[in-house]
């Protein structure tokens, strides 16, 4: 098949990216755009299910603070805390989700609206813990000890953060990709076309949902781990229903029914608004990327995948909402 | 179908790469020495980012025109870089990323203690020279050795103000604090808890609230019926001209102590007549107690730029003086190290008049600068200066309080 | 904690009584439009953030009167809403995530645009009134109480038309059954456009009034779509009545708690508790369970 060989033509132009001598500032965007896709397709993932969740930026961040915690106050190292903080998240999906995920439609959408926002005060309050509003400053940089041999600190460098990124975006998406081309995610897909068809089929709605959600939490808790890791700091800030809204603006534009869509949609989402930047915008930015969303969701629905596919956008799949 | 796919991305990858092969900066030119800021230029502290850019540039300008600066015995222009960290925290370590790896900058000029805190995790391992406006004691530090602090704290600020009042306005005994929740906060109600009873005053209300927020309703409620004399406020914070206006209309008869920088429009915001009586530690140019120096920045800052510098112009201004007469003094182009010793040790001539570095005994390492502070009161619909109180008596003032 | 006398109590209810009322003019045109368009504005708090602009731009700047600016700016939302639900969400009518999508997108189109044309620092709209009322020991501005009044008239007038009127009863009938309205003659597009028109002034009102308590920022629609939010959510979304029972519970909940406890855990006691009300009943106090 030429499928793999694709792949690994991508996989090696994307390592040899930082030999060009790039400035950091590019590999920051290419980083940013790794985090976005991984997220994206979280959300994607819960979508596929019929469920449309407004507080997915919150679970980023619930990765995000639990692996600084563990970071900063116990000393762990990166890689356990980032596991941590997936796995917190995980966790939390999974104790939420049988509750939640019963809830349809709009209702669905605002009830992860409201806890959205219940996390983000709950940061605030709980100061002592979480540092209030301003967050937790000084998160150390990954550190790779093999004990005897070498200990290599990621230190201010960014290539290894990017490097770091491409492995997540290769292992994760592979994995998410494998899974919805299985019985399982045909599972899933079922169950977002149709509850009441797919559970007379014998599919077990509730525990799958609650597999699907914990799965895109997991990858976004890694996500918040590894960002929160990178940037050396976090706070409440970074989570709000707006951070949430950009994701799924980046999973529509790109085509919400692929799996490549989060792919396309953050990379051009993300290269509009550093584009505007190049081109002098500065902070008005937010308004040419606004009417570029708006003019694309308006003329081609089916988001920018359905420009390569010659299958006419038949707009959205007709979720029962 | 596959393949289709993703060649695309792969060319778009291809193309982008090459594209920034290109546009890396160039070498700088040998006659240029560069100094970086990362100032709120855009988002909520906008005005006072602005300011503060400006204050630099104007700096910038009045050297390099009268030939520019010089070091070990050849002369260099000063290139003032400055980036937008649109006030937000992980921003501002972008910028401060940019100034130091991709411009080559070695000081940089910062606005707003959150920044402040976060980025000196990336000055200080590179060796660069932090300065800037920052609120809380924290800043400084034995442990971060290149960060400089060019204005003067929190700390410093709310003693000065409270034991200026015991002296001359003895009737404001009952003290509150209505703060927004961030990290000065803290530092405050310690400071006050600390400096109110050995100054006769009593510390009886403290409300910490969402800095976001613009409805005080239940916070005034609670406040009120503990009858405060003065109210310590937060003049930097977006809700604080509807809290001056509702505290009015919830029967506010007191005073408001002016916490940080004021932002031009609040007497605007809060309505010029509840704002009377107000004492800030904002300079008013016209009155005799502010030091020729700042005046005459003030008046030149006016006629450039039709507007009025604030203190962030002001600290704008002298991060510039200082870099230069720092680079002048040491000798060195690029050597942080060097750069550190006269910081130190030497003593600069602003517009504040002769200024030094010091105050080791309170914060474990002498890296604050020493400038008087002056202290004003709203009145008439305008700024009155009523009081300067020079460095030693701060000094004095700081050991009395924080003293054992 | 000192002081819980009764004038202390009825302070607390008097703050509270005014968040409800606001709550209530803010929120309706939300639920109006959800109920018979069936789409959820999540840009709604920029119609309320553009009121707010366009009575400081005609009282505060050209000084006209205050009550006419107001309504001139309730007239100009009312237009761009029209705009905005003929040409965007009537293409996506229904469907939940392009319309929050392309929400998100019109919200950072407003913002910044006022932000570009104005300017980020805050603008205050002076006090027309001046002074507050003291009865047994609770105060209000004379501002706040006006806020109150207006809103119940406004919204009475609302509700009037609903109830009362053709095209309102036109209204009901699309909000109960889309198509069986169609069947009967009834214009679906003009019936949305006008809840739009409805629903968007209100929101602007709502922004001019309240702006001389508060002062006028880009930023302002946001706490209003989360309270709105709620006060849809937890009422029943497309319900007029639940809305405003629902503004007002929220209103004395959050003054309560705000004062009792604290202003964090006031929003969380909130949020939680719509997230309760949600997963026992998800359409709301007053919800009712109609197919779309």
């Amino acid at each position: 098949m030429k499928k793999p060989l694709a792949l690994v033509a991508l996989l090696i132009a994307l390592l040899m990216v930082p030999i060009f001598h790039i400035s950091p500032y590019f590999l920051h965007i290419l980083i940013l755009i790794g985090t976005g896709i991984l997220i994206t397709a979280g959300f994607r993932l819960i979508f596929v299910t019929g469920r449309l969740t407004l507080g997915h930026a919150a679970i980023v961040g619930i990765g995000a603070y639990a692996s600084s915690l563990l970071s900063t106050r116990v000393g762990m190292n990166f890689w356990l805390s980032m596991l941590f903080g997936g796995l917190t998240a995980a966790l939390i999906a999974i104790l939420l989700g049988f509750i939640v995920l019963r809830i349809s439609g709009v209702y669905f959408a605002m009830v992860t609206f409201a806890l959205a926002e219940v996390f983000k005060y709950f940061l605030v309050w709980w100061k002592p813990v979480t540092g209030g509003s301003t967050g937790i400053i000084g998160i150390p940089a990954p550190v790779i000890s093999l004990p005897g041999l070498f200990v290599f600190d990621f230190g201010v460098n960014k290539v290894p953060y990017y490097y770091l990124i491409i492995f997540m975006l290769f292992v994760l998406l592979f994995l998410m990709y494998k899974m919805e081309r299985s019985r399982v995610g045909k599972a899933l897909h079922a169950i977002g076309e149709n509850d009441l068809w797919a559970s007379h089929l014998g599919i077990n709605i509730a525990a799958y949902r609650v597999f699907a959600f914990a799965t895109a939490c997991f990858v976004a808790g890694l996500v918040g781990s590894f960002m929160a890791h990178y940037m050396h700091y976090t706070s409440p800030e970074d989570y709000s229903v707006m951070e949430s809204l950009y994701f799924q603006i980046n999973a529509l534009v790109g085509g919400i029914t692929s799996f490549a869509g989060p792919i396309v949609g953050t990379f051009a989402m993300v290269a509009v608004s550093e584009g505007l930047r190049f081109c002098g915008f500065g902070q008005y930015r937010p308004l040419p990327y606004g009417v570029f969303l708006v003019l694309i969701l308006m003329f081609l629905p089916g988001g920018l995948v359905s420009l390569w596919r010659r299958i006419p956008s038949e707009g959205n799949d007709e979720k029962p909402f | 179908m596959v393949r289709r796919r993703f060649i695309p991305i792969f060319v778009m990858f291809v193309v982008l790469g090459t594209i920034q092969v290109f546009s890396s900066s160039p070498a700088f030119p040998a006659e240029e020495v560069k100094l970086g800021f990362a100032y709120p230029i855009s988002g909520p502290a906008a005005q006072t980012g602005e300011e503060g850019m400006r204050g630099g540039q104007m700096a910038v300008k009045e050297i390099n025109d009268a030939g520019g600066i010089t070091v070990g015995g050849k002369k260099y222009l000063i290139k003032l870089i400055v980036e937008d960290s649109e006030y937000s925290t992980a921003k501002a370590v972008s910028a401060v990323n940019k100034l130091i790896f991709q411009d080559g900058v070695k000081w940089v000029g910062i606005q707003g203690t959150p920044a402040f805190l976060a980025s000196r995790g990336v000055t200080e391992p590179a060796k660069v020279i932090l300065t800037g406006l920052a609120s809380i004691r924290d800043v400084l530090s034995p442990k971060t050795p290149y960060t400089f602090r060019t204005s003067v704290g929190a700390e410093a600020r709310t003693p000065i103000q409270q034991v200026w009042l015991s002296e001359n306005r003895p009737t404001v005994k009952r003290i509150g604090l209505i703060f927004a929740d961030t990290q000065i906060a803290k530092e405050m109600v310690e400071t006050l808890n600390r400096t109110c009873p050995k100054v006769g005053q009593e510390f009886v209300a403290t409300e910490l609230h969402d800095p976001a927020t613009q409805d005080f309703s239940a916070i005034l409620t609670r406040t009120m019926p503990k009858k405060p004399d003065g109210i310590v406020i937060n003049l930097a914070t977006k809700g604080i001209g509807p809290m001056i206006k509702q505290s009015r209309e919830m029967g506010f008869k007191g005073i408001f102590i002016g916490a940080g920088v004021m932002p031009g429009e609040l007497p605007d915001l809060a309505g010029k007549q509840n704002m009377e009586g107000t004492l800030l530690l904002t300079p008013d140019v016209k009155s005799s107690v502010t030091p020729k120096g700042v005046r005459d920045f003030y008046d030149r800052f006016r006629s450039k730029y039709s507007v009025e510098p604030g203190e962030s112009g002001l600290t704008g201004y002298l991060d510039v003086q200082i870099f230069a007469q720092t680079l002048e003094k040491s000798g060195k182009v690029d050597d942080t190290d060097a750069w550190k010793s006269t910081l130190e040790t030497q003593k600069f001539n602003t517009i504040w008049g002769e200024v030094y570095f010091g105050m080791k005994d309170f914060y474990g390492i002498g890296h604050q600068i020493m400038i008087p502070l002056l202290i004003t009161e709203y009145k008439d619909g305008g700024l009155r200066g009523i009081g300067i109180v020079k460095p030693d008596k701060i000094s004095e003032i700081m050991a009395r309080i924080w003293g054992k | 904690m000192e002081n819980l006398s009764a004038s202390y109590f009825l302070q607390v209810i008097v703050n509270g009584f005014y968040f409800g009322s606001w709550l209530m003019l803010a929120s309706l045109g939300l639920t109006l439009l959800f109920g018979v368009a069936h789409i959820f504005n999540l840009a709604h708090g920029e119609f309320y953030m553009l009121g707010g602009y366009g009575t400081w731009f005609f009282f505060a700047l050209h000084k006209i009167n205050y009550w006419i600016a107001i309504l001139l700016s309730m007239f100009i939302v009312a237009v761009m809403g029209i705009g905005v639900e003929r040409y965007i969400f009537r293409r996506f009518r229904g469907n939940l995530l392009p319309t929050i999508a392309v929400c998100s997108g019109l919200i950072l189109i407003f913002d910044n645009t006022v932000t570009a044309v104005f300017g980020t620092v805050y603008k205050s709209i002076p006090s027309v009134f001046r002074g507050s009322l003291l009865f047994w020991g609770a105060r209000i501005s004379i501002e706040k109480t006006a806020i109150i009044l207006a809103s119940l008239l406004l919204t009475s007038l609302a509700i009037l038309f609903i109830f009362y009127t053709k095209p309102g009863s036109a209204i009901r009938a699309v909000a109960e059954d889309q198509e069986g309205a169609a069947l009967q003659g009834i214009s679906v597009n003009k019936v949305c456009a006008l809840t739009m028109v409805i629903g968007s002034s209100l929101a602007a009102g709502a922004g001019g009034l309240v702006g001389p308590v508060y002062s006028i920022s880009a930023e302002m629609g946001l706490p209003i779509l989360l309270k709105g939010s709620i006060a849809i959510a937890l009422g029943g979304m497309g319900s007029i009545g639940g809305v405003l029972i629902a503004s007002y519970i929220i209103g004395m909940v959050e003054s309560f708690s705000a004062t009792f406890l604290g202003a964090e855990i006031s929003s969380m006691i909130l949020f939680l508790t719509l997230m309760v009300i949600l997963m026992v009943k998800p359409t709301g106090l007053r919800g009712y369970t109609s197919q779309h």
